[in-house]
């Protein structure tokens, strides 16, 4: 690929702790581009932190390095935590899973927006609040000045989200990670959302980073997709290239979603090997 | 005759100008060891229907009926013997400072049963746990064995019915393949009734021969498996959860027109 927005070689990540060392993201490699890539892994696979790491956001307690963490040229890991803060949220900007936790519950969800703008921008607070209401309505929310004065438990989940992706986009990033966005929200909800950030990409030309662990889903929305198993990329295919996918834990994954029409009698369970956890080799 | 059957449930929540009708004239009938699904989006009242089954709601309207005993008339404590719920979330529904062993003798307490130590075995056997996981807490657990432990707490009473409210959306879908077998080997081995709630039409097409589709309260309209495979589906709504949930397995056969 030419000119990825973001670039990670062999990126680690180690949590030390009273009880020892976990090493929960082992040489993962990747470049972005202006596409939609998926991250697809089980619980504890390492995916959410790889997330994270990327924009620094992180305990203390985990210790990341990596030979090549590079964002529109510059290499995330030496930057200050000052100029640090110029990028996060700015130009990388990260979607939660679930609304409700991820919103402020005392303040209006309008004013979430504004704040999100004025934190990167030297405006007035009127104008902070137009441009608020001009994102609330690219993403498709009906009556944006109406719903600027709501509380979030006074809008739905799928608006909630949408409120969160307006919030996201007001700084016009370069590149959004998007952790779960839709698995609080019902399959209705969320062809909506993802119809939104599938436009970005298109049309502003954004790079995303889905993480997830629906694989239905990222077969018909992402263009390649990671698989992640124990902290390693066990496997990278494009989308829609799944089924001829490799890896044993890939195939057990497949094969182990019910499908509609599909008539069987018990689905077939992931039967884990010890050797898909083993050191694969370092890309040089 | 059909082991459960409920005709024309009405249910409101809230007191006066704030009162909201959550169900409007809901009614099925689920036969003696079938699966029967409940499919909808969030708020459309799907859950609320297995909580008014449970007895979890009294104050509906209508009948529910199991084994032709309706619920008025039962005694509570034998409707709950008869009738368990499994819920969404295994790290909400069990108590953390609890032991297993305590989670699963409490339902064997209250309900004055006997030889408590054996049945707890027994049931951790059930749902394929062994005996080490008796005196261990929840947080010593994974998901999916938390939710092996729910279902062993609904099985301990030995019931006939097991309502399943999403029992597996809380899980990754390697162990979500592993629930829903251990469903049905128990709905074999015990020979179970289950009403099983799901957001996912692919879960319910795995394991129901029939389902209702809900929206705002009301049973859209009800379907066998057979009709959902050939895509007989009337209703628009289930047209859009169908095509939401996944076009893409439907894309192949010429049935399904786009």
């Amino acid at each position: 690929m030419t000119d990825p927005i973001l670039s990670v070689k062999n990126l680690n990540v180690r949590y030390f702790s009273a009880r020892g060392l976990l090493h929960a993201v082992r040489n993962v490699s990747f470049d972005l581009g202006r596409e939609k890539v998926a991250i697809i892994g089980e619980s504890g696979s390492g995916k959410s932190t790889v997330g994270r790491a990327l924009v620094r956001l992180l305990p203390d307690i985990a210790k990341v390095n990596a030979d090549r963490l590079s964002f529109e040229g510059k290499e995330l890991l030496s930057l200050s935590e000052r100029k640090m803060q110029d990028i996060r949220g700015r130009r990388i900007s990260m979607i939660l899973q679930d609304p409700k936790f991820s919103l402020n519950p005392v303040m209006s969800v309008g004013e979430q927006v504004s704040e999100a703008y004025l934190a990167h921008f030297k405006v007035s607070r009127a104008e902070a609040k137009k441009r608020a209401i001009e994102q609330l309505a690219s993403v498709q929310i009906r009556d944006p000045e109406h719903v600027y004065g709501l509380y979030p438990h006074e809008v739905s989940g799928g608006m909630g989200q949408r409120i969160m992706i307006a919030m996201m986009l007001i700084p016009d990033p370069a590149m959004i990670i998007a952790d779960e966005p839709t698995s609080a929200l019902d399959v209705t909800v969320r062809a909506q959302v993802l119809s939104l950030l599938d436009d970005l990409v298109q049309r502003r030309g954004i790079g995303l980073l889905f993480i997830s662990h629906d694989l239905n889903l990222v077969q018909s929305f992402c263009d390649r997709v990671l698989i992640m198993y124990a902290g390693q990329v066990v496997e990278e295919l494009r989308a829609s290239e799944l089924h001829l996918a490799q890896h044993d834990y890939t195939k057990g994954l497949l094969a182990s979603l019910p499908r509609i029409g599909q008539r069987r009698d018990r689905l077939s369970v992931l039967n884990r090997k010890q050797d898909w956890a083993r050191d694969l080799e370092r890309q040089p | 005759m059909s082991l459960i059957s409920i005709s024309d449930i009405d249910l409101h929540l809230g007191a006066g100008t704030r009162s909201r009708q959550i169900l409007d004239g809901i009614s099925f009938d689920v036969d003696e060891g079938q699966t029967f699904g409940l499919v909808g989006e969030s708020g459309s009242g799907k859950s609320t229907v297995l909580r008014c089954i449970a007895g979890l709601y009294r104050h509906w309207t209508g009948s529910i009926a199991v084994d032709g005993d309706t619920f008025e008339s039962a005694d509570r404590l034998a409707w709950c013997r008869k009738v368990q719920m499994v819920f969404q979330d295994p790290y909400g529904s069990l108590h953390p400072k609890h032991r297993i062993s305590d989670i699963l003798a409490e339902p064997l307490q209250i309900h004055r049963f006997g030889d408590i130590d054996r049945r707890i075995g027994e049931a951790l056997e059930q749902v394929g746990l062994g005996g080490q996981f008796r005196y261990r807490y929840p947080h010593q657990l994974s998901g999916g064995q938390r939710q092996r432990v729910a279902i062993a707490r609904a099985l301990v009473l030995r019931p006939r019915i097991l309502l399943l409210d999403e029992p597996t959306s809380a899980l990754d879908v390697s162990i979500q393949a592993e629930i829903l077998n251990l469903f049905k080997d128990l709905r074999e081995e015990l020979n179970l009734t289950y009403v099983l709630v799901s957001h996912d039409l692919a879960v319910i097409d795995h394991m129901c021969s029939a389902f209702a589709v809900m929206q705002a309260g009301k049973i859209v309209e009800v379907l066998t498996r057979d009709a959902l495979d050939a895509g007989q589906v009337s209703a628009p709504y289930t047209r859009a959860l169908l095509e939401a949930s996944g076009h893409y397995d439907l894309a192949a056969p010429p049935s399904a027109q786009s």
